[in-house]
């Protein structure tokens, strides 16, 4: 069983053109909490993802390696972080795209495929390593009702 | 052991040569930075070694012991007491004290530092300051680049305070047989002068970006220093232990006890106090993260590099640039301690001032009966103190912490670069070494 036999073919993919905005619309509307981002030719560019989103909505101070681990001394503020969600919303999730996310390849085997998810807790993006292209995406949830429907068989 | 004795390394080369090749080329890899400067140290070590210019006996006695024990014991400390929150603490409470006013900040902030800087190495007194700092900045909607340039003076002034401030007075200190107090009565009282003369052209320079609304100032008042703290038991501990410390350290010579075995102690008990209440496997964690946290780079950088010279002491080197020294100054007192201490001042802000200070010390103690014995040397021992701390200031590569600091700008999208840091860092450096001269011509010369 390899990674192309489980994964979603047709995934919900962002373009790197797309606001922050259109992103957070999609990702709550699947229920996602990363999404593929490609070019016009489906060539896989890098991943989206509610942590990007929720590194964007903290203070700088607190997501750099070495910075805070602890902000309970900041007083709560919604209104803030909604504006600068607001902020953020326009701006192109090219500027906000994780570049080197982990994948797999499409031929990837099963437990490779599970390490990956395992160390990652996050779908993964299958790549065609040639092309460059989307093949597909996996999840925790695909190789769960993969391995299911096989016991089954 | 001495150069004439010390006449041959192995094939019957000239030990002389052979170390002095091995110190070049050592100090030469260590400047490239094209590899670490821990493995460079070590390498150079353990030819010196190999080649037959020490053995290792000798190189085990070139190791200064002291000044290794005082660096662990006050990283250890160190590590421990950042867990209770304390220096996130003070860094609030200094900025609303100041009442969230972006001048009145910078300059609580850099005094913070500097007394910090003091009392911990100025390394991990910028790693506690500065992520609150982007923080503070942040929300005041200012740029945080001339609080990030006061911070990098503020701890590099304020770590030449006193013996455990930075690494070259450790050094300084241990070899010179110089006191905790010795550096705090000698150095300590010029130092908020040269704040002061830092901290105005600063003012000076960015006066028109110290504004901030009303609103982001409220931001910053609304923080709350007390949820800072995480662990209060840690804490009360932490500080008690760094005040049982630096008491130590004040009456080390009465108690005949070194810097190292305050500090290690301390070490000790802080880590017994932390980890009494905790079973066997909790216990085992917490120190190992201790341990972890101390800068094993640095100390194995020290260890090699403390061979090196020794190797070069042992050869004869130091003795020969020694006499050139004095002969370069015609045996004046008054001329050596300004060349040493421009001279320092200038070379810290291009080479790493570590390994500098360690060849000079060799090379002063060497100068001794040129003035009349050890103790005629004291004016010689504060200008290089003064000169190695403060001209890491003049550089962004000057001093490790300045190295820090742009590592934490740049990650936080504020790059610091070298040459518009230059511009402003250098003169401010001369003006501090223009200070210096002053005090020690007037108090010692």
């Amino acid at each position: 069983m390899t990674a192309a036999t489980i994964m979603n073919a047709h995934p919900v993919a962002l373009q790197a053109g797309d606001t922050v905005a259109h992103a957070i619309g999609v990702m709550l509307e699947h229920r996602l909490s990363n999404v593929p981002v490609v070019d016009a030719g489906k060539h896989f560019l890098g991943q989206f993802s509610m942590r990007g989103l929720m590194r964007l909505l903290l203070p700088r101070a607190a997501t750099l390696d070495e910075g805070l681990v602890d902000l309970s001394f900041v007083a709560d503020a919604p209104e803030h972080l909604r504006q600068r969600l607001q902020q953020i919303g326009g701006e192109k999730i090219a500027d906000h795209l994780d570049d080197t996310p982990a994948c797999v390849e499409p031929d990837a085997h099963l437990t490779e495929t599970l390490l990956h998810l395992y160390r990652h807790g996050e779908s993964l993006a299958v790549v065609d390593k040639t092309s460059g292209a989307l093949a597909g995406v996996i999840s925790p949830w695909d190789v769960v009702a993969g391995l299911s429907q096989r016991g089954q068989a | 052991m001495h150069g004439a004795q010390a006449s041959a390394a192995i094939f019957g080369w000239d030990a002389l040569w052979v170390a002095t090749a091995l110190f070049g080329a050592t100090y030469a890899v260590i400047m490239s930075e094209k590899v670490n400067r821990a493995i460079a140290a070590l390498l150079g070590a353990g030819l010196m070694i190999l080649l037959g210019v020490l053995d290792q006996q000798a190189a085990v006695r070139g190791i200064d012991f002291n000044t290794l024990g005082l660096l662990i014991g006050m990283m250890v400390i160190v590590a421990i007491t950042r867990k209770s929150g304390v220096f996130q603490y003070l860094a609030i409470w200094a900025a609303k004290k100041a009442d969230a006013r972006p001048w009145g900040i910078l300059l609580m902030l850099s005094a913070v530092t500097a007394v910090l800087s003091a009392l911990l190495d100025n390394v991990t007194t910028v790693l506690l300051i500065v992520p609150v700092t982007l923080l503070i900045t942040e929300e005041l909607e200012v740029k945080p680049y001339p609080y990030l340039f006061s911070i990098v003076f503020a701890a590099n002034i304020g770590g030449t305070a006193t013996l455990i401030g930075d690494p070259p007075n450790i050094m300084i200190g241990s070899a010179a047989n110089l006191s905790f107090n010795d550096f705090v009565f000698n150095l300590a009282p010029i130092i908020p002068l040269i704040f002061a003369a830092t901290m105005a052209p600063i003012y000076l320079i960015w006066r028109n970006e110290f504004t901030a609304s009303d609103a982001a100032r409220q931001r910053v008042l609304s923080f709350n220093e007390r949820e800072a703290i995480s662990d209060a038991r840690l804490l009360r501990q932490s500080l008690a232990v760094l005040a049982l410390v630096i008491l130590g350290f004040v009456f080390a010579r009465p108690l005949h006890l070194e810097p190292a075995t305050i500090a290690l102690f301390g070490a000790a008990l802080l880590l017994l106090l932390e980890n009494l209440p905790h079973h066997a496997e909790q216990q085992s964690g917490n120190v190992h993260g201790a341990f972890a946290d101390v800068e094993w780079v640095t100390i194995f950088f020290f260890v090699g590099l403390f061979i090196v010279v020794y190797g070069i002491e042992q050869a004869g080197l130091i003795e020969l640039m020694a006499d050139q020294l004095v002969t370069a100054t015609r045996g004046d007192l008054t001329l050596t301690a300004m060349a040493i201490l421009w001279g320092s001042a200038l070379l810290s802000g291009v080479v790493d001032n570590i390994p500098f200070v360690a060849t000079m010390i060799p090379l002063i103690k060497s100068m001794a009966p040129a003035f009349g014995g050890p103790e005629q040397l004291t004016p010689l021992w504060w200008s290089l103190a003064l000169g190695a701390c403060l001209g890491g200031n003049g550089t962004l590569i000057g001093a490790s912490a300045n190295l820090v600091v742009a590592g934490y700008a740049e990650r936080a999208g504020h790059p610091i670069r070298f040459v518009p840091f230059l511009l402003v860092a250098f003169p401010l450096m001369l003006v501090s070494i223009a200070i210096s001269s002053v005090y020690v011509y007037w108090r010692y010369l």
